[in-house]
């Protein structure tokens, strides 16, 4: 454990050695919560509730975007991509780590200083723009929202991962990932939550991965969810988890033989 | 000029060369675009399913603030994509090239490199605006020139803004970020600036001119935006025009040439 700690620390210090980078990108994430809160907010002007969402419940929704961000979407693995079209991917598999825990923990440190700023971030915009926030006080709504962040991250590192491996067969590596940017915007959940949109279109992104990355914590978090919305929620996750897994090790074991260590 | 359109012309070529050698790169990034446009434009239809105005707007004049930021941004990729390679160009000294060849470097640096993928999108942008223009009443020739002509002025600032990253790239090396920030920052105009409250609202109006680039045609068109104010556009842009050159020749000053 104590050589994947050291990645996590090596990470950190990168990250620390191109602060500006990083400042900036965390402004990017603030304004595309706040260009989001700003639209919500002049929608719930004259209104109370809209899409069964109280203005309190929605605003929350957005502002919690910048954290859930933070923690679920924030991932080093698109350079795993370019580790294997490069050829030094070579480099890591003649040493003695495991490849994915390796990933794992240089994904803990992005994980770790976004989470810092999120948290600097989101009382913030709370105190500058004073919003209707919910605060949740139920100490089982905290603990389901914490295990289902906990599950999205382990869920988006597969996704991830596997857009990387890509990079095995095709040198065409960002295509795809811009791709499921777009897809993780508009189906995760970022822009809007999930539910509000027709019954017939939820009912098909309800079994959908990406509902699973930023809506079903967020609203988990909102409360109000029956228990069997919630066994069926993190049922779907679980489901998901295991199926990506096992097609993560299958691609990730036939790729190895395609790979012939181009460029190093 | 005709030396730069001939130069133009031959870097454009390349670029298309280059959209044919990777088609299924090329392909995958269409489709994330058009995608990305199609989510939002229901995004919009969805919302005004519960709502009948945005900040005082009905639903075909927001399609219209949507469409018109979607075609002043499409064309400015198109035209500015190079922008997005510059920093390389820093990095490895690589900029030496660009400095001794018979070209102005603010030029190369600019235009070398045509997006055809944006290019495709400007035709279906153009129609779909003159479509929401047929729905909207009240439109007529005189508003829809000068719709026009401030579709050219939100050119001419998109053009300052993308000379000024480039200064900021040759002084600090940094522009990913800064080119992606004001990507952004320019995405608010998707929607009517009307939506933001104050401060903000003044601030990407007159500050980081947001509004003046992407809500002002449109305002202009539906007759909400008086002439000395139309007038004053014209004027900040041009001044911001050359303080952007004025800025990107100081900083060629400060280039030092490292990694070459």
């Amino acid at each position: 454990m104590k050589k994947y700690w050291f990645v996590t620390k090596n990470s950190m210090s990168e990250y620390l050695t191109y602060r500006l980078n990083f400042v900036l990108w965390r402004v990017r994430v603030v304004v595309s919560v706040l260009i989001t809160f700003f639209l919500w907010q002049t929608i719930f002007s004259g209104k109370e509730v809209i899409f069964n969402y109280s203005e309190s419940q929605m605003m929350t929704y957005i502002i919690l975007l910048s954290f859930i961000s933070a923690v679920v979407l924030s991932t080093q693995t698109f350079r795993v991509a370019e580790e294997i079209n490069r050829g030094t991917l070579s480099n890591f598999l003649i040493r003695p780590i495991s490849y994915f825990r390796f990933n794992i923990a240089r994904d803990l440190s992005d994980k770790m200083i976004n989470i810092a700023f999120s948290l600097v971030e989101v009382p913030l915009i709370i105190l500058l723009f004073r919003p209707a926030f919910f605060w949740q006080t139920d100490p089982l709504n905290w603990l389901l929202f914490a295990a289902a962040l906990f599950l999205s991250s382990l869920l988006y590192f597969e996704i991830s991962m596997l857009l990387s491996f890509i990079g095995f067969w095709s040198r065409e590596v960002w295509a795809p990932r811009f791709i499921f940017f777009i897809l993780i915007a508009f189906l995760a959940g970022t822009y809007f939550p999930l539910d509000i949109v027709p019954p017939a279109v939820y009912s098909i992104l309800r079994v959908l991965p990406f509902t699973y990355l930023v809506f079903f914590p967020l609203r988990i978090y909102l409360g109000g969810l029956d228990s069997q919305a919630l066994v069926v929620g993190f049922g779907v996750t679980i489901v998901w988890l295991f199926i990506l897994f096992f097609v993560m090790r299958r691609v990730w074991q036939n790729g190895l033989k395609y790979y012939t260590s181009e460029g190093q | 000029m005709k030396k730069y359109f001939k130069v133009w012309w031959l870097m454009t070529s390349q670029s298309i060369q280059m959209f044919f050698v990777s088609r299924l790169g090329a392909l995958l990034f269409l489709s994330g675009k058009i995608l990305r446009f199609i989510f939002f434009f229901g995004f919009l239809l969805l919302l005004f399913s519960k709502t009948e105005a945005l900040a005082g707007y009905d639903l075909n004049q927001v399609i219209l603030f949507y469409f018109t930021f979607s075609l002043i941004d499409s064309a400015t990729q198109m035209l500015f994509r190079e922008v997005y390679r510059f920093r390389q160009y820093i990095v490895t000294g690589n900029f030496d090239m660009l400095l001794v060849k018979p070209v102005n470097p603010l030029f190369r640096s600019l235009f070398g490199w045509t997006d055809i993928l944006d290019l495709i999108t400007l035709g279906p942008f153009i129609l779909m605006i003159v479509y929401v223009l047929t729905k909207i009443p009240g439109i007529n020739f005189a508003s829809v020139a000068i719709y026009i002509a401030l579709l050219i002025n939100s050119m001419i600032l998109a053009t300052s803004f993308h000379v000024i990253v480039l200064a900021l790239a040759v002084m600090t090396t940094e522009i990913d970020h800064a080119i992606l920030i004001y990507r952004d920052i320019v995405g608010m105009g998707k929607i009517p600036i009307d939506v933001y409250s104050e401060p903000l609202r003044s601030l990407i109006t007159f500050v980081i001119p947001v509004g003046i680039m992407m809500a002002f045609p449109v305002k202009a068109l539906l007759g909400s935006l008086k002439m000395p104010l139309i007038i004053f556009t014209f004027v900040f842009s041009l001044s911001l025009l050359f303080i952007s050159i004025a800025f990107w020749n100081y900083s060629l000053k400060k280039y030092t040439s490292a990694s070459s």
